[in-house]
């Protein structure tokens, strides 16, 4: 497993461990037995499991197992570098904003989580565009000139 | 294929199943209203999905496939692996009977059974994490 794989798994399972410890509040909230005010961190719930977990996950596991170019050669390595910064700036900044009802300034980091989550996916499509094309070659596909 | 790894990939077929028919059954009566207490199932069937079916496969084939640690300690302590995965599922469980019972007739008993699925569901996750960490890594150890 190459080492920004690893990055981006461990990075995942962090937020999934702290999603679902949220995820345990939440579920509290509906028996009454704690504070209901902290439904308001649901969205954050949300944006962890899935744009922290499911996607960082898939993404790390996609980087290893994709097809190589050649030998060890995985295509663009440094777009997938940026992938894995950007993602982070885009879940951090994300969390940070949908807290925004325990204060208002928060909400501007809305901006900069979309900004990551697209240069971030924008990154990984341009790491991996080679690697897919390289494979449908060899499985017999001819490309336009 | 580890038994674990088995065990949980039947699970998480199970969960598939049950959270597709319980979520075709709650769209279905939102356009035809047939049966009032199907809309208690709303946040049950996507949990049952995204938890019992895509978080659950994701730790069967990781737990089987990710690096080993070591040929002697090849996949860390089963305890933990077998705590986490009757964990997820228990309490998935609990969820899935007590959070419709509670919104159809809130008692202390489903609350009860509610918090206990949500801790079970949290300590689940947390052992899963534990389990997986070690695994996470450049190259399978000797």
């Amino acid at each position: 497993m190459p080492k920004l794989s690893t990055y981006f798994i461990r990075s995942s399972l962090l937020c999934f461990a702290v999603g679902f410890v949220i995820a345990a509040f939440l579920l509290s909230v509906k028996t009454g037995l704690v504070d209901a005010r902290l439904w308001l961190w649901r969205p954050v719930h949300i944006v962890l499991l899935i744009n922290g977990w499911f996607i960082q996950f898939t993404v790390g596991v996609a980087y290893w197992i994709f097809p190589r170019i050649k030998g060890s050669d995985r295509g663009r390595p440094r777009a997938a570098r940026a992938a894995l910064v950007l993602f982070q700036i885009g879940v951090v900044s994300n969390a940070i904003a949908l807290l925004s009802p325990f204060n208002p300034a928060m909400s501007a980091a809305l901006g900069i989580a979309m900004l990551g989550y697209m240069g971030g996916v924008v990154c990984f499509a341009w790491h991996a565009y080679p690697r897919v094309r390289a494979a449908m070659v060899a499985a017999g596909f001819k490309p336009r000139a | 294929m580890p038994l674990l790894t088995r065990w949980s990939i039947r699970a998480a077929m199970l969960h598939l199943l049950a959270g597709m028919v319980l979520g075709m059954l709650y769209h279905t009566n939102t356009v035809w209203h047939y049966w009032d207490t199907l809309r208690a199932f709303n946040p049950v069937y996507v949990h049952l999905i995204v938890i019992g079916w895509l978080t659950q496969l994701i730790f069967a084939v990781a737990y089987w496939m990710f690096p080993i640690i070591s040929k002697q300690n090849m996949r860390g302590n089963p305890f933990l692996a077998w705590a986490a995965f009757i964990l997820l599922n228990v309490g998935l469980l609990a969820r899935a009977l007590f959070e419709p019972w509670r919104a159809l007739s809130p008692d202390e008993l489903n609350a009860l059974g509610l918090a206990l699925g949500a801790v079970l569901q949290a300590i689940g996750a947390v052992l899963l994490v534990v389990v997986l960490w070690p695994r996470v890594r450049e190259r399978a150890g000797h």
